[in-house]
């Protein structure tokens, strides 16, 4: 794993989760599917960790092939915090 | 699957994704083969019968009213008449002809404003008989239709948007070529709305709430997958994919047309159902003079190995219908692995076994 900084996809399921990891790396981005922070959510036991600096990217990539997730994350000094949701 | 082992979605861990995207990629392969339109209204049973049930029991309340037909599995005809005496549903099965032919006029014209749902076979289990689903959709305007699709899912092309199916139950262990234990409900997208779940459980999903989740497929599956019969599945419909329903239902044809031609001429053979292949799938019922069901098929497997199922094939309608009650038939099932060779073996056993019981 790069140091480069990471933040997390996360789902309500399972297999809007696995959906959003093949949208992901279709488009050849690199991605980890982790156990789900439980700060963020226990919606879905995994989420999919990303780079930070991709977010632009793959939010895009979500929203034009409509896949569904609750929202990306990042780790902060005290938790998790809300970075982007889904329009 | 052979090295996965995991429990699918329910941990992080590398395996259980990996048993996840197997389920997965099997939901989407589904998906597409009957253009259900989103990947997640597929959802799992264990075969056609519990999709069935998960169907009926889940959008039929007190007073709703039913049509089906009289060419019905048990698997429609049992929950329908357990909801007839538990639940006080009402019940119109329209008659077809005596070769299973449902005549979408009779379905629409049994519909009425408490219909809450019409169930019709696909394609009989003892003849093959296809019924005209977008000839149905039309004759019954918007009430919700429910396919038993056991006999036709990957040995016909089946459309659910096109053909105006709500909710197709499907088996994967026929024609799909997947495992038994394996099968499921494609659900219309907005129609869950209507259907009840029959079960709550664990889902890996929203695990602190103690209420079923209502996103799909979540709603419905509750419990372990089956996972290692899912990635077989997933296995047939890859086959599926790469050889094409359309030539496997020409091949089938093929295999049928021959079948019957070389009944016809048997002595002392009677075949059931539609004489033209391109209106059956390639199951044929046949029965030989002087024999019982049961004699005939033990006859093909001790003496030939062939290998048949006889009498009434838990669809006691459907032999009412044909006049094969109470002894039913002997049934031949061709299927995309099936050769031609195999077909003028089975004709030359069943000729030689009329001629023998004739003696």
């Amino acid at each position: 794993m790069s140091d480069e900084p990471l933040c997390v996809v996360v789902c309500e399921s399972i297999h809007d989760m696995l959906a959003v990891e093949r949208t992901v790396k279709q488009a050849k981005l690199w991605c980890d599917l982790v156990p789900t922070p439980r700060q963020v959510s226990s919606d879905c036991g995994m989420a999919l960790s990303v780079h930070l600096a991709d977010l632009g990217q793959i939010a895009g990539l979500l929203a034009e092939e409509q896949k569904r997730y609750i929202g990306i994350f990042q780790e902060a000094e005290r938790g998790y915090t809300l970075i982007h949701k889904p329009s | 699957m052979l090295n996965v082992g995991a429990n699918p979605g329910r941990s992080g861990h590398r395996l259980a994704a990996e048993a996840g995207r197997i389920v997965f990629d099997t939901r989407q392969a589904l998906a597409e083969l009957f253009n259900v339109g989103d990947p997640r209204q597929v959802v799992f049973e264990h075969n056609a019968s519990g999709a069935i049930n998960l169907a009926l029991h889940g959008m039929l309340r007190r007073g709703d009213h039913v049509v089906t037909t009289s060419m019905e599995h048990n698997s429609v005809m049992r929950p329908l008449n357990y909801l007839r005496e538990h639940r006080g549903i009402n019940v119109d099965v329209v008659a077809t002809d005596e070769q299973g032919q449902v005549y979408p006029e009779k379905i629409g014209k049994a519909v009425t404003a408490k219909t809450r749902l019409v169930v019709v076979n696909h394609a009989s289990n003892v003849v093959g008989t296809i019924a005209p689903l977008a000839e149905i959709r039309e004759a019954i305007g918007s009430v919700p239709m429910l396919v038993d699709a056991a006999q036709t899912a990957g040995a016909l092309p089946i459309d659910m948007q096109a053909m105006g199916v709500d909710l197709l139950a499907f088996t994967g262990h026929k024609s799909l070529l997947g495992p038994m234990g394996t099968g499921g409900l494609c659900i219309r997208p907005g129609l869950e709305d209507e259907l009840e779940p029959l079960k709550q459980g664990g889902t890996g999903s929203r695990s602190e709430h103690e209420i079923q989740p209502e996103m799909l497929p979540d709603r419905y599956e509750s419990g372990t997958a089956n996972a290692a019969g899912l990635a077989g599945l997933g296995a047939g419909l890859a086959y599926l994919a790469q050889r094409g329903i359309a030539a496997i239902r020409e091949h089938e044809i093929m295999l049928t047309a021959k079948l019957l031609e070389g009944l016809k001429h048997a002595p002392g053979v009677t075949a059931y159902g539609p004489e033209e292949p391109q209106a059956r799938t390639a199951t044929v019922s046949i029965n030989i003079s002087e024999l019982t069901p049961s004699e005939a098929g033990f006859k093909l497997d001790r003496q030939y190995g062939i290998m048949v199922r006889v009498g009434l094939h838990c669809a006691p309608a459907a032999h009412r219908t044909l006049g094969t009650l109470p002894e039913g038939t002997v049934r031949l099932a061709a299927g995309a692995m099936t050769t031609l060779e195999q077909i003028d073996t089975t004709v030359n056993a069943v000729r030689e076994i009329a001629e023998e019981a004739r003696a």
